[in-house]
């Protein structure tokens, strides 16, 4: 019998965590395809089909928001951890002023992307009516993870989750 | 012209509260005893004058800002009742223990409150999920007097949690069963500077089911909970004070 390798490394990775200890809950709401065309702090437009290919971690989060706060060490982890890995996280704030923001972001230091949601269109399109608000879209632009409260985002769980849609992409890729 | 505008606001909040006339008012407690178990202290701040609030504390019978407010708004001729329902339950207090309040109880106190004032307009009031045990104490008395359940002139939840279970991103909120079927007034006054403002056209539209009349507002520079939070803002602080006097103002929109 020939073994996969990726097949391998699922078997190890599921055998390593049961499902019960994964705090992303699968998405089956009826949003489909989400969209956004928002600014970062510089003023440039980033649209999520720009992220095309890469699994993205949006979160809806606000500066007064403190387990938003919290978690987002994890979060600049999180991406030094999965650097080498078609990854990307994008963090929306929930329509506060660019000065709130910056002021945030120079004490707080996050190491991602952080967008401009000012007139709150986009977090009403996706449904967002709690923060921190997390959503994993998988590589063909699909929600396919949601998570609601503060975490810490580099736990063995979360990094596994997502090299696990990665690898289980690229397997399909290959076949 | 900003400089200006704001100079003009400030000068008439101070002629308003100036010229506001302050009214005598006493503060008593008395005992209610819904059944053979259950003995509720109510603190009662009474004045004369055509309002009465019934308010249900967000985590306790009464709290510091509530107590505050309640003798600011007797002062200006709206009498207040601030029943301590989990003293009377022996819960803790706290969020969930308010959750756990039967509406039967409420309504109850609706009733004797009544009784005792029917030349006032009555106005019920609640603060997070207080509004749970409020709400459905409204409609188990509008059940009970449905012919004549417009004795209720409205009720004014702050910022409340009537989310049947916690939120899924990508979804819209499930809300407690009695959303949509009381049928009195609602004023929601939402946080500002909370994410549950975005849901308060969702949430109205589901009051709208059954309510006659429901309107929004939002709270100023303020998250929820924000008179019971141990990490108030400056703005949060200065809005507490503000309290009974936000709540005069917005109550007329039920009128």
């Amino acid at each position: 019998m020939k073994l996969h390798l990726s097949s391998v490394l699922v078997a190890l990775i599921l055998f390593a965590n049961p499902v019960h200890a994964n705090p992303l809950k699968s998405y089956n709401g009826d949003i489909k395809q989400p969209q956004f065309s928002l600014k970062d702090l510089s003023g440039k437009i980033h649209r999520l089909s720009d992220y095309k290919n890469q699994i993205v971690l949006v979160q809806f989060w606000a500066t007064y928001c403190t387990p938003c706060r919290i978690e987002m060490p994890s979060m600049n982890r999180l991406q030094k951890k999965l650097a080498d890995k078609p990854f990307k996280i994008l963090a929306i704030d929930m329509a506060e002023s660019v000065d709130e923001v910056k002021a945030f972001v120079e004490q707080v230091k996050p190491e991602f992307t952080i967008l401009m949601d000012e007139d709150g269109e986009a977090l009403q399109q996706w449904k967002v009516f709690a923060a921190p608000a997390s959503f994993i879209i998988d590589l063909d632009g699909e929600i396919k993870y949601t998570l609601y409260g503060g975490v810490e985002w580099d736990s063995k769980e979360i990094v596994d989750t997502i090299n696990l849609m990665l690898i289980n992409t690229q397997k399909g890729t290959q076949e | 012209m900003h400089i200006k505008h704001t100079i003009i606001a400030i000068f008439s909040l101070i002629l308003i509260n100036t010229l506001s006339v302050s009214q005598a008012f006493e503060i008593s407690t008395e005992t209610l005893s819904l059944n053979e178990d259950i003995d509720v202290d109510i603190n009662i701040y009474s004045t004369e004058g055509d309002k009465a609030f019934l308010w249900m504390a967000c985590n306790q019978g009464s709290e510091g800002a509530e107590t505050y407010s309640a003798a600011i708004l007797a002062e200006h001729g709206i009498e207040v009742w601030l029943p301590d329902m989990l003293s009377a339950h022996f819960l803790p207090p706290g969020p969930s223990s308010i959750y756990q309040i039967p509406g039967e109880q409420v309504a109850d106190i609706i009733d004797k409150l009544h009784s005792q004032l029917s030349d006032k307009k009555i106005y019920l009031v609640s603060g997070g999920r207080a509004a749970a045990p409020l709400l459905r104490g409204a409609h188990v008395w509008e059940k009970r007097h449905a012919k004549d359940n417009k004795k209720l002139a409205g009720a004014i939840l702050l910022y409340p949690r009537v989310t049947l279970k916690k939120p899924e991103p990508g979804k819209e909120p499930v809300y407690i069963e009695v959303v949509g079927k009381v049928k009195l007034p609602i004023l929601i006054l939402e946080g500002e500077r909370t994410p549950n403002r975005w849901g308060l056209p969702h949430l109205k539209q589901q009051f709208q089911k059954g309510s006659r009349f429901v309107e929004s507002d939002l709270i100023p520079k303020s998250r929820g909970y924000f008179y019971v939070r141990k990490d108030q803002t400056e703005a949060e602080q200065s809005m507490t004070r503000q309290l009974p006097f936000f709540l005069m103002s917005h109550v007329e929109k039920l009128n």
